[in-house]
């Protein structure tokens, strides 16, 4: 095999008249980690269940180990798994649906082992929670056994679609640690979307942005909600600062319209007078300086009222800072690019 | 008042003695129900299976037809299969008018429609993410089928009880298609009908309480069934 583990080419995909997703190129490598993350609706979800082999493509092709893939193809049987966000559990004990999936591609071999090994790995103990039903577990007990199903095949590559999303901090402590553990034990490829990105920023080899079907590589972005003035057809650059970062502060007929604008083209200032005049500014609340694994660029995350951003920082700038001061942030607009 | 009671009590004295005339009905109302039933479960749960879990143009209308044919009078059955397998009809070749076998497609038809109507609702009443969450583990089209099957069983068992239900306590086919002949083709249900008709009410009662008793079997098991599965 050449070349990387799963290749998507010229990837479109359509609900209706509508394009969804739209993506040329997209490799994943082997044994690596690839965070995705983006607003609600952005294609995420949509993303995924192509990938995972759940929902056929309208355009394009998958590619894994070097042969052509699509729903139920007999190659990617038990290789490629997904753990996606309305995962259910089927009415049965634990014990059957965590190996439910080995049952599917028939592995007999050690399935009581992989099944015990895969409980212990989110953290249930199979002594207690092999017999149970499932209508016994707690929510953040049956997202894990989802999990453990999954995990339970050992896959070459792991999908999965906000996992630790509405569950207790145990429960997501439990996932997290479990995830980490499918690439170290077994070498697993992971794509994981989630909308904690300091997460995601912490263990991803790379992070993608996905929004409004589009898929962001390269860097880190931020998708702000920007005026639209209807009338004259254009963007209203001119407003206050809550119009441009606070969608229900758009209301009609104005409304808004999302937009993006890349961490490099979002600057910070402790000095109000040394942005420039042209600049839309703010003042936000820094929550956490990161090293960026990719890129190896130094990140300051920031919150606006509940909207998290990120903007590219220098090393100088870094030791200016720390979480939980207050500090302006500004950008021109003619960084902003709509979709 | 009396006579009810007497019936009662008649028809137990019937059932305990081993009555050869009350236990031939009883045969041949299993004998024709099992035959009807397998026939009816055999292409009713794939079909409701495929009406409710696909989507097709005019999957609607067809839904619609299939609820409808659910409230097909017996005598209507009783009538087109009696029309079909005389002599005169298309299927005359087979000779099972007035046979076993003739009730049985004609209650074939009556339950077809149940299975198929109330196994289409199950499929469709299951959570659409159950076959997202097959197909996460990346499964064939084959075990896709079987498992989804496996989660709707109880809905198929109450289609199938459903259409028990009605295939054991229709008159109409049995008397057009069979002819109620005694030794032969009279049912349960058809002799109840001759025998209340002759004023023979323990009799009528005695082969009311085996059909009592068989419903309850059958539900016994189906409970049974429920709880340790």
């Amino acid at each position: 095999m050449t070349g990387a583990l799963f290749e998507i080419r010229r990837l479109v995909h359509r609900y209706k008249d509508r394009t969804v997703l739209e993506e040329e190129f997209l490799d994943l490598e082997a044994g690596t980690i690839t965070g995705i993350s983006g607003p609600n609706g952005g294609g995420k979800s949509t993303l995924i269940n192509i990938l995972g082999l759940i929902v056929k493509p309208f355009q394009g092709t998958l590619t894994f180990k070097g042969e052509k893939v699509e729903p139920f193809s007999p190659v990617a049987r038990g290789r490629i798994a997904t753990l996606t966000q309305d995962a259910s559990l089927l009415s049965r004990s634990v014990e059957e649906n965590v190996s439910y999936g080995l049952r599917a591609i028939q592995h007999a071999k050690d399935r009581k082992a992989r099944v015990g090994s895969a409980l212990e790995a989110v953290g249930l103990a199979p002594s207690r929670f092999l017999g149970r039903s499932v209508k016994a577990l707690s929510g953040g007990e049956a997202r894990r056994v989802a999990l453990a199903a999954r995990l339970a095949l050992r896959p070459d590559i792991l999908l999965l679609d906000e996992p630790t999303a509405h569950v207790d901090e145990h429960s997501n402590a439990m996932i997290r640690r479990a995830v980490l553990h499918a690439r170290e034990a077994w070498g697993t490829t992971l794509l994981i979307s989630s909308h904690d990105r300091e997460w995601l920023e912490s263990i991803s080899d790379r992070t993608l942005t996905v929004f409004s079907g589009r898929i962001f590589k390269e860097e880190r972005v931020n998708i702000l909600a920007v005026p639209y003035d209807y009338e004259t057809e254009t963007h209203k650059f001119g407003g206050t600062v809550d119009e441009f970062l606070n969608p229900l502060s758009c209301p009609p007929p104005s409304g808004c319209f999302s937009a993006i604008l890349p961490a490099s083209a979002l600057h910070l200032s402790h000095d109000p007078d040394g942005i420039p005049a042209d600049a839309v500014r703010f003042h936000s609340t820094v929550s956490g300086v990161f090293l960026s694994n990719k890129n190896k660029m130094l990140y300051a995350t920031l919150l606006f009222r509940d909207t998290p951003l990120s903007a590219r920082i220098t090393a100088s700038q870094a030791g200016t800072i720390t979480p939980g001061q207050a500090i302006y942030a500004y950008y021109h607009p003619s960084d902003l690019s709509f979709r | 008042m009396d006579f009810i009671v007497g019936g009662i009590v008649k028809a137990f004295h019937l059932l305990l003695a081993g009555d050869q005339e009350t236990y031939s009905a009883v045969k041949a109302t299993i004998y024709v129900s099992s035959l009807s039933m397998l026939a009816s479960l055999v292409l009713g749960i794939p079909s409701g299976f495929a009406l409710g879990y696909f989507s097709f143009p005019g999957k609607k209308a067809l839904r619609m037809v299939v609820d409808t044919l659910m409230a097909l009078p017996t005598v209507f059955i009783g009538l087109v299969v009696y029309a079909l397998i005389s002599s005169r009809g298309p299927l005359g070749s087979l000779g099972i008018l007035f046979s076993l076998p003739g009730i049985a497609l004609g209650q074939a038809i009556l339950a077809l429609p149940v299975v198929a109507a109330l196994s289409a609702m199950s499929v469709e009443s299951l959570d659409s993410r159950i076959r997202h969450t097959l197909m996460s583990f990346g499964v064939s089209r084959t075990r896709l089928f079987f498992t989804t099957i496996r989660e709707v069983r109880f809905g198929l068992l109450i289609a199938a009880l459903n259409a028990y239900g009605r295939v054991t306590t229709e008159v109409g086919i049995s008397m057009m298609v069979g002819g109620n002949i005694k030794w032969h083709t009279r049912t349960i249900t058809t002799a109840i009908a001759l025998e209340t008709g002759k004023g023979m009410f323990d009799t009528g009662i005695a082969l009311g309480l085996i059909l009592l008793m068989i419903a309850f079997a059958v539900n016994l098991s189906l409970s049974f069934l429920r709880k340790y599965e």
